[in-house]
């Protein structure tokens, strides 16, 4: 393995651009944008030179470990590594990171305090995945989303269509509330980790190391509340009913870049950190609490697509379909109760699904957004024969709503297929409530296309444009993703089974 | 019955290319037209048709191996979700089955891609904003259904199969919906893609219940196990997952009740109604049945379902087609009653005829899909009132359409007799005589179609033109509108009254450009009429390789099951003599005056007649439960959100809020109250805690509290 500090690199990339870009004078936007796609893009670089050394040679265990004592006192270490799990959220975030850069230079507005902050976001959404020490997750996870409140209500837009009005600002501040609470009582359960774990093996010293803190075996009753906690905190991150409405709030109101992040990274945050904390610390609350959960799954399944086909503002639309879409995480994630082979199934589509849909949905927000950036005009009624126009979105747009809606050929068909495969046997019921929701994404997906692009052009849109480069480039590289790994899944499950299958011996 | 494989042998290192090549040349020809020859229409055409040629010539070359060894079945496997413990697999399956089916699809894709080259260079021609790259779209599209539909072919087993069958599906959604600046063609696309992949649901619910079951998803494995197992405790079970395997079938194969999408997908290019909504797709459920007989012939009660559900598919379909006025839809609901016919046979065990009727349809619908285009070409109307008298206007199209009508009405000796004698013989009951009486109506229309469009004087737009007026019926309003009132702004009627001055591509359908003035049709060109006659030939001779008597077919298919009925004579007259009197019941109505008698026939059918044209209300009923449920439960779902569970999160931040207002209230700047409240302070810290004595007062120096090494 190299010598030097990669993932830190990867980690701290994004913040070095943005201390450069301070210093830039506000004026000098060309020079801004420049500065915040390199170094936005250079987490994507590293991650990509990882992944591939780590697909060539799988196995369990963290790698490129750096570890630094931090804060003494606490024993709190600057401890960066990543294993099966991480990795495919490392290239996630390094591609959702480097694609909203990309697409941030539409904005045209207070450049140099955009892209400072959405860097500083960035940093924090990559070392989210790469720290393995729980002090450092939750300081990432601040790092992540205290920006997002600026960026949200600064250069966010409102939503448009039939419903409830949503305003960015008050968006904004449901957004940073939602994850505060998710983060404080994620915060509350790293804490009680941190007795509880001394408390119990008094010849560990207080620690939030996670290698440490799993080989402590910890009394069944504070796994369960513990679980319990760590389930609800990253359950409201990752969008679990009730827990939700920050979504369609947040996520539609804020700009596209960010709507980026929030769904294709931050949301995946929840799922990753009930993997990592909940199943990984936590295995034997599995069996007391995940069957109700698998309930919990199939509501959010069935619940976000109902939402999502009453929209008609498209942003809010892709919002609630990632609260669907999250629902299939759960349900796969819930599959860790039953039979080894039906677990890894399930476990396996679930973190895939982690990974499709981060992918995907960033893939739509950015179509959306940048026709939005367009049309002016997020209101689905008021598109319509976009494609004559915009041949090129069209196609992607097409593309995304059938990897959404999970057509064969791309992620989302081989994560929701793992995830019936681990979940039928198990609970047959439910998972049969979950494949009809599949008609649901169907019906509201394959009406944004006819809506938006297909039917006569309206003539509001005669001037409508097609992409330019620097749209084409970020977009064809989400879509080439979500191609490559749906027609190879080899090229995520190498990397991730060997991990997940230690997770579901340790349950 | 027997296992439904002779013997299993896997697939050669030296094997697998040549038949790995079949399905992937298509794929590298869409990926060739997508990423470098898009603006170049013609070079990406060529690519296509040589692409499809190869493939031709692969699968008739492993054709022509398979004679020699009849009941071997070859298999390759490989992983696709490769999990250590566990895996999905991919994989190749060359049985006899499949490999006729390769070569069928092979030729008939090529024959009409050949043909779709002028087909839709007359089509752009009408739509002034369509640009360069549309041939290129085409034939990319078409490209990669010949991958999807062959790979469907080729699959191993039940998953591998649901895969492309999803991608065929999303073909067809691209293909029906090619002109997209149409919203009658885009609201077909969304209904044809959503109606099957409704299916696709229960379908994969029928997968998953069997598999994971039995604990295999391939083919040879499950029929073995299956064949070989009569477990009463399994036979409910598999009896239930048949049946939801088939609801996939009835689906894409447009059986009753799903049947709603087929005829709207009509909106489509003729040629692509020939491959996917006659030929190959549409099949794909009678394929799927076919793989899987074993289980449909053990499991009774669903092997009897798929019998009932052809049956009244057939009849159902064939009284629709008896009232249509375009002659696309008249095809398309034909396609449906014969699919209706193979699935009957396959349920009621006759596995050879349906199977054989597969191949022998395929051929002659092809043919008269094409010979509809030909003359939606020649005539630039759908409407079979605008017709009349083509025979000597276009006589090589006529010549192979009436081969066609022929074969299709089940006449001596052409193909659909053989294969459609063969369907009545093996069935029996309450099936056989859904399916007699769907003959005679096959005749009936076959004969109405071809002596509106064909005899006669042609009508032109002129006075001549026909009684009825198309579907004077309104036909049932998209649920989303009425439960949403979500529509576009941008409407096809908005802009024919918003008037002139807008550019073409605003105008949807009605940008369409028809020559003006008084317009004489004509023989089309020689790239369409050319595959029509070679299909002709077909549609005359390939019954002969399935003669009752002597009967190749069955003995190539290789049918284990059963010991098949032996030469039938009298169900042959008498199937003959029904198709007959269709016919000459269609001509009294339409010989002379077609005109008078369509208004004849009106008046006999009485209030049939709305509901035959009505399409039974199935669309009303969809839509209406449609309505009624999802887009209830949305209505509902949303309400809920934005007030329930929206509304209490609001009412806690305005909680927050006005707690905010209230407690500032005390920051009064009185002295005294501060004072007040001082003192109350004090003394509840002093009795309080005095009560509750924490240990922490007591001990305040914390025990053991962490410490760095």
């Amino acid at each position: 393995m190299s010598e030097m500090p990669m993932l830190s690199f990867a980690v701290w990339a994004p913040l070095l651009g943005a201390i450069i870009i301070m210093a830039c004078p506000p004026c000098w936007v060309k020079g801004i944008q420049r500065v915040g796609v390199f170094f936005a893009s250079l987490p994507l670089v590293l991650a990509i030179a990882l992944y591939s050394q780590f697909w060539q040679q799988p196995g369990p265990g963290y790698r490129w470990v750096e570890d630094l004592v931090w804060f003494a006192p606490l024993n709190i270490h600057y401890k960066l590594g990543v294993d099966g799990l991480s990795m495919p959220m490392l290239l996630l975030s390094g591609i959702v990171c480097c694609t909203a850069a990309f697409i941030s230079l539409q904005i045209d507005f207070r450049h140099r305090e955009y892209f400072a902050l959405a860097l500083t976001a960035m940093t924090g959404v990559i070392g989210l995945f790469a720290t393995t020490d729980l002090f450092f997750l939750i300081l990432f996870y601040e790092m992540a989303s205290i920006p997002m409140f600026f960026l949200v209500g600064i250069w966010g837009s409102d939503k448009s269509g039939d419903g409830k009005p949503i305003h960015r600002q008050q968006a904004a501040m449901k957004l940073l509330i939602y994850l505060q609470l998710g983060g404080g009582l994620v915060l509350i359960g790293i804490l009680g980790l941190y007795f509880v774990a001394h408390q119990v093996s008094p010849s560990h010293l207080y620690t939030f190391d996670l290698e440490i803190l799993r080989q402590i075996p910890l009394p069944i009753q504070a796994q369960q509340v513990l679980f319990l906690i760590f389930f609800l905190g990253f359950g409201i991150e990752a969008g679990l009913v009730p827990f939700h409405t920050w979504l369609p709030e947040g996520h539609s109101s804020a700009p596209t870049a960010l709507s980026m992040m929030l769904a294709g990274v931050l949301l995946k945050m929840g799922g990753y950190g009930i993997i990592r904390l909940g199943f990984d610390l936590c295995p034997q609350a599995v069996d007391s609490w995940m069957p109700f959960f698998a309930g919990v799954a199939v509501v959010n399944v069935l619940y976000g697509g109902l939402c999502a086909l009453r929209q008609s503002d498209i942003k809010v639309m892709i919002a609630y379909s990632s609260v669907s879409h999250m629902g299939m995480v759960f349900l796969g994630l819930a599959t860790l109760t039953g039979d080894e082979r039906n677990a890894i199934f399930g476990l396996s589509g679930a973190v895939f699904q982690m990974f499709s849909h981060g992918v995907i949905t960033a893939l739509l927000f950015a179509l959306a957004g940048t026709v939005y950036h367009i049309t002016h005009s997020r209101n689905l009624k008021q598109w319509g024969g976009l494609a004559s126009r915009m041949p090129f979105f069209a196609t992607l747009f097409g593309l995304a709503a059938m990897g959404s809606l999970g057509l064969p050929g791309m992620t989302g068909f081989v994560s929701e297929l793992m995830v019936f495969l681990g979940s039928w046997p198990e609970r047959p019921g439910l998972t049969a409530l979950a494949i009809c929701g599949l008609v649901i994404t169907t019906l509201y997906m394959i009406r944004a296309l006819g809506y938006g692009f297909c039917g006569p052009l309206n003539p509001r849109l005669i001037n409508a444009r097609d992409a330019y480069w620097y749209e084409r480039l970020p977009l064809m590289l989400l879509a080439m993703t979500t191609l490559a790994f749906g027609f190879f899944p080899v090229l995520l499950t190498q990397v991730i089974t060997p991990t997940l299958q230690e997770i579901v011996r340790r349950v | 019955m027997g296992e439904h494989a002779g013997i299993i042998v896997e697939l050669t290192n030296t094997e697998i290319p040549g038949v790995g090549l079949i399905p992937l040349l298509p794929l590298l020809a869409f990926l060739i037209i997508t990423l470098i020859t898009l603006r170049w229409g013609r070079l990406s055409a060529a690519v296509s048709i040589l692409a499809m040629l190869a493939s031709l010539g692969l699968s008739a070359q492993l054709f022509l191996t398979r004679n020699s060894q009849a009941d071997v079945v070859k298999q390759a496997d490989f992983p696709w979700i490769d999990l250590g413990w566990t895996s999905v697999k991919m994989g190749l399956l060359v049985d006899n089955l499949s490999s006729l089916m390769l070569l069928m699809v092979c030729f008939i894709a090529l024959l009409i891609q050949i043909y779709s080259f002028s087909y839709m260079e007359t089509e752009i021609h009408h739509f002034p904003t369509q640009g360069s790259a549309t041939l290129s779209r085409f034939y990319a599209y078409m490209s990669l259904f010949a991958f999807s539909m062959l790979g469907l072919v080729l699959s191993t087993n039940l998953l591998q199969i649901y895969v492309f069958w999803e991608l065929v599906g999303a073909c067809s959604f691209l293909l029906v919906g090619f002109w997209f600046f149409k919203t009658s063609a885009t609201a077909a696309a969304k209904k044809a893609f959503v109606v099957t992949r409704f299916a696709d649901l229960f379908f994969l619910m029928g997968i998953l219940m069997m598999g994971t079951k039995l604990g295999t998803f391939g083919f040879v494995e499950l029929n073995s196990m299956v064949a070989g197992n009569s477990e009463v405790w399994q036979y409910g079970y598999l009896a239930i997952a048949a049946t939801l395997i088939f609801c996939g079938a009835i689906g894409k194969s447009a059986q009753f009740p799903l049947q709603v999408w087929l005829p709207d997908a009509m909106e489509g290019p003729t040629p692509v109604s020939a491959l996917i909504h006659a030929a190959t797709m549409v099949a794909a459920g009678v394929y799927l049945v076919a793989r899987l007989f074993p289980v449909f012939d053990t499991a009774i009660l669903a092997g009897h379902t798929v019998a009932y559900i052809g049956a009244v598919t057939a009849l159902m379909a064939a009284t629709m087609a008896c009232v249509q006025n375009d002659i696309k839809k008249v095809l398309a609901y034909s396609t449906i009653s014969q699919l209706g016919y193979m699935m009957a046979a396959l349920g009621s065990g006759a596995y050879t005829a349906g199977t054989f009727h597969l191949i022998t349809h395929a051929f002659f619908k092809a043919l008269l899909f094409l010979g509809s285009g030909a003359v939606i070409v020649a005539c630039h109307s759908q409407d079979m009132w605008t017709m009349g008298g083509l025979r000597k206007k276009l006589p090589m199209t006529s010549l192979a359409f009436a081969c066609g009508c022929l074969a299709l009405a089940g006449i001596f000796p052409f193909a659909g007799f053989w294969s459609k004698d063969e369907i009545l013989a093996g069935t029996h009951g309450p099936v056989l005589v859904m399916l007699v009486l769907a003959a005679f109506l096959t005749a009936f229309y076959v004969g109405r179609m071809f002596f509106i469009t064909f005899l006669g004087e042609y009508r032109g737009e002129s006075e001549l033109a026909g009684p009825i007026p198309p579907a004077n019926l309104t036909p049932p309003v998209d649920p989303s509108w009425e439960v949403f009132t979500f529509k576009p702004d941008w409407t096809e009627e908005r802009a024919v009254t918003a008037g002139t001055g807008l550019p073409p591509a605003c105008l949807g359908a009605h940008m369409e450009q028809h020559p003006h003035g008084h317009h004489e049709p004509k023989e089309v060109s020689p790239i369409m009429y050319g595959p029509l006659l070679i299909l002709a030939l077909f549609a005359t001779f390939l019954g002969f390789v399935g003669m009752p008597w002597d009967n190749n077919f069955e003995h190539f298919i290789h049918s284990p099951f059963q010991s098949e009925h032996p030469f039938h004579a009298a169900m042959m007259a008498f199937s003959l003599l029904v198709a007959l009197s269709g016919l000459f019941v269609a001509w009294t109505f339409y010989g002379k005056d077609p005109a008078a008698g369509e208004r004849r026939l009106q008046k006999r059918l009485g209030f049939a007649w709305t509901v035959f044209q009505q399409k039974y209300y199935m669309d009303h009923l969809w839509a209406w439960l449609l309505s009624g449920s999802l887009y209830l439960g949305a209505r509902i779902a949303s309400w809920v959100d934005d007030n329930i569970v929206d509304g209490v999160v609001n009412f806690c931040g305005q909680v927050t809020v006005w707690a905010g207002n209230e407690l500032r209230k005390e920051q009064s700047g009185r002295v005294q109250q501060y004072l007040l409240l001082i003192i109350l302070a004090v003394l509840v810290l002093i009795f309080g805690l005095g009560l509750a004595e924490p240990t922490f007062l007591v001990n305040p120096v914390m025990q053991g509290g962490p410490h760095a090494p």
